[in-house]
């Protein structure tokens, strides 16, 4: 069956990744992706391994790049801004 | 952006109720306290990601902490908190900490072709399934030593999406750059992340091998 809307495979496997994040630029163009991936085994294919791929490093990202920041800086932070508010009230009603 | 639908911040449609000129000073400070103390671990992760050392990443969060109270009267409530800080940290970072580190800078075009090329084609050498099984044995100290590795624009992009999520304009956005120079850094960072993680995985799995043995 040949569909007027379906993208070329190199087309859709050139933006493929721009379909994983949701950036195409259009829904119109999300649209002619899928109608693509439905009738194409072969880009399919490639959609799942490139998904499967990006959340895999996703997850390692985010399970390695988790530090909790130390109470010595939240302290810093607590009478930092402690210090800022005092200055500002003063500025405001002096 | 019809696609990108999906809102990260639909919890902060709660403070579009806020009006900031009847606001008292203990006012604006509780609504600091309130909303923008809850990232401070997140900054914090970010900071070392940036930095990459712990004292570094302190004075940057806590110097961003005191940008954001002074300014926090200019952020419109009910829009994205958490993309108006990391705009702070990364702009800080950049203005500050990059250049006092004086570490030489690759930006997007000095990063030659036949390097890209190069990491593709290792990739692809290896075959998809061995770069697949490998990733398993991989290290949290491996994941940041080779984040820490890349380009600085790389490693920002690929941080600020596939960690934080961001979408192309935010990270446009918090870095000051043009979506299209995102897109790019985003797509050659993670080839080059991919690449350097599998390497590290393979060493693991080298090691784990030789161990048994």
């Amino acid at each position: 069956m040949h569909n007027a809307s379906t993208l070329p495979c190199d087309q859709v496997q050139q933006a493929l990744f721009l379909y994983i994040d949701h950036e195409l630029p259009s829904e119109q163009e999300y649209w002619s992706f899928q109608i693509h991936f439905k009738e194409c085994p072969d880009c399919t294919e490639v959609l799942i391994y490139e998904s499967n791929a990006l959340s895999l490093m996703q997850d390692l990202l985010r399970s390695s790049c988790n530090e909790a920041a130390p109470e010595e800086l939240l302290e810093k932070i607590r009478q930092q801004t402690e210090t800022l508010a005092g200055q500002s009230q003063v500025q405001f009603f002096s | 952006m019809g696609v990108a639908l999906v809102s990260m911040d639909a919890n902060q449609s709660e403070l579009a109720v806020v009006d900031r000129s009847s606001e008292s000073a203990a006012q604006k400070k509780a609504r600091f306290e309130r909303d923008a103390l809850q990232f401070t671990h997140q900054m914090y992760a970010a900071a070392m990601r940036y930095t990459k050392n712990p004292h570094d990443a302190q004075d940057l969060v806590q110097d961003t902490y005191a940008k954001a109270f002074l300014a926090f009267h200019q952020f419109e409530p009910g829009t994205n908190l958490k993309a108006w800080m990391y705009r702070i940290l990364t702009t800080t970072f950049i203005n500050t900490y990059r250049k006092e580190q004086r570490r030489p800078q690759i930006s997007d075009g000095e990063l030659e072709d036949w390097q890209i090329y190069d990491a593709a084609s290792h990739t692809s050498d290896q075959g998809r399934s061995a770069e697949d099984v490998a990733l398993d044995g991989i290290a949290d100290l491996d994941v940041r030593a080779a984040l820490a590795a890349m380009p600085e624009d790389f490693r920002m992009a690929v941080y600020l999406a596939d960690v934080e999520g961001f979408s192309y304009k935010e990270i446009a956005d918090i870095v000051g750059v043009p979506a299209g120079t995102v897109m790019s850094r985003l797509h050659r960072g993670r080839k080059l992340l991919r690449t350097s993680l599998a390497e590290y995985a393979k060493d693991r799995g080298f090691n784990r091998g030789s161990g048994d043995a």
